[in-house]
């Protein structure tokens, strides 16, 4: 799918992204044998470092992938993506400086140790760290999940195109251990701000060009869109899947700062000052998953993207299984929701 | 939270809240019109609310950040 222009420029970021994962290292120079050093970049990041870092979290698989996608096989349901980003933002506002202040007077690392010390309790802690560690387990998985699909499209048409995904995904897994191996979390910091370049350059342009190129722009994709008839609502969301949507933003903005990776970011703040601020700076990072959600009701104005999605089977074009969730189990909403998740086919049957 | 004057403590919780509030009262945005470039209003009013927030939330963080200052505290 990509010409040369295409696979020039994906080598050369990729080049620069790798350097920039293992230069984290010599960035700031820290000893890297001390933990807060290593895992949270010795907690100096200032406003817009930890604006960053905090931000490209909210950018995963689940923003170029989950959301559109099921933005355009589901309809107006996707969209609790945004107040979740709101709701999100609001808790930590509320936490996560508290934490912060609390963490940097005591010396503590992980949410973990802040149970240990606040309960008395190794077994609490332990059990913290744990369920940390399992609930990032998906995370991850899904992120390599996400990955596969954007490399199936990167190289749609090309003899084995599966085994050379799965090489690529293989080599990208070993590079980003490695490099967090050696650098900590100032290799992700570095990475973050390129990574987060190409994001908004991503999102501006594609929001710009692709309503162009479509005779009618929005108008035309929304009333295609409507012709297909997805199931929660085009233009507006049906009135009946009121409490899937906001279950799902409040369960989901409750979940987030749960996971070590964003009590982590939020810990490597220089200042509380400096956290507050990127915290309260933060809802500006969800317009641009707002925007990217959008291209979900775009690809219905475009005939050749319509046709380029038809070559995958549907299964493949929106799944739950890239929403940023813990397992079932611990999923949070209703139970209405999971159900009608569950029956409406939204739930990806494991393959 | 030491530190903040019972009024600084409101405004906080009221500047917080106040988007909280917008998205759960969800009548408020379930609308197709008035259109903004050929977008629903349910898409782009819910993503206006976004950049409000964050206006919202950053004097939370000023009036947070001043009176813990003024307290004399980092």
């Amino acid at each position: 799918m990509l010409g040369l222009a295409g696979w020039v420029t994906f080598w050369a970021f990729f080049a620069v992204f790798v350097f920039l994962g293992f230069y984290g290292a010599r960035w700031r120079r820290g000893n890297l044998n001390l933990l807060h050093e290593w895992a949270l970049a010795g907690r100096r990041l200032g406003i817009a470092l930890a604006w960053f870092l905090i931000g490209a979290d909210l950018y995963t698989a689940y923003t170029f992938v989950a959301v559109p996608s099921l933005l355009f096989a589901k309809g107006a349901y996707a969209f609790f993506a945004v107040p979740y980003v709101a709701l999100t933002i609001a808790i930590a506002m509320l936490l996560m400086t508290i934490l912060w202040d609390r963490s940097r007077e005591r010396g503590y690392i992980t949410a973990a140790d802040f149970v240990q010390d606040q309960f008395n309790s190794v077994t609490l802690a332990l059990l913290v760290a744990l369920t940390g560690i399992v609930a990032e387990l998906p995370y991850i998985a899904l992120q390599i999940d996400g990955m596969r699909a954007v490399l199936e499209v990167m190289m749609a048409g090309m003899s084995s195109a599966t085994t050379v995904s799965e090489v690529a995904l293989v080599v990208a897994f070993i590079i980003l251990a490695a490099f967090t191996y050696t650098s900590g979390l100032r290799g992700s910091a570095l990475g973050a701000v390129l990574k987060d370049v190409l994001i908004w350059l991503g999102v501006i342009s594609l929001i710009v060009i692709v309503p162009l190129s479509i005779n009618g722009g929005f108008s035309t994709a929304f009333s295609i869109a409507a012709q297909h008839k997805l199931p929660t609502g085009v233009e507006t969301l049906k009135p009946v899947f009121l409490a899937a949507y906001e279950s799902t933003f409040i369960g989901s903005a409750l979940a987030l700062y749960l996971y070590p990776h964003a009590v982590n970011g939020s810990l490597s703040a220089e200042s509380r000052k400096a956290l507050r601020y990127s915290t309260a700076l933060l809802p500006i990072y969800g317009i641009g998953l707002a925007l990217l959600a959008l291209l979900g009701i775009l690809v219905y104005g475009s005939p050749s993207a319509l046709k380029l999605l038809s070559e995958f089977p549907a299964s493949e074009r929106a799944c739950w299984r890239y929403l940023p969730w813990p397992p079932p189990p611990f999923r949070p909403g209703s139970l209405a929701w999971c159900s009608w998740a569950y029956s409406s086919g939204a739930w990806c049957p494991p393959p | 939270m030491g530190g903040l004057t019972t009024g600084e403590k409101v405004t906080i919780a009221v500047l917080l809240l106040i988007p909280v509030v917008f998205y759960i009262v969800y009548p408020a945005y379930n609308y197709a019109s008035p259109e903004l470039l050929g977008v629903p209003f349910f898409y782009w009013f819910q993503t206006l609310w976004l950049a409000i927030s964050a206006v919202l939330f950053t004097v939370a963080a000023v009036i947070w950040e001043r009176g813990l200052s003024r307290e004399g505290k980092r």
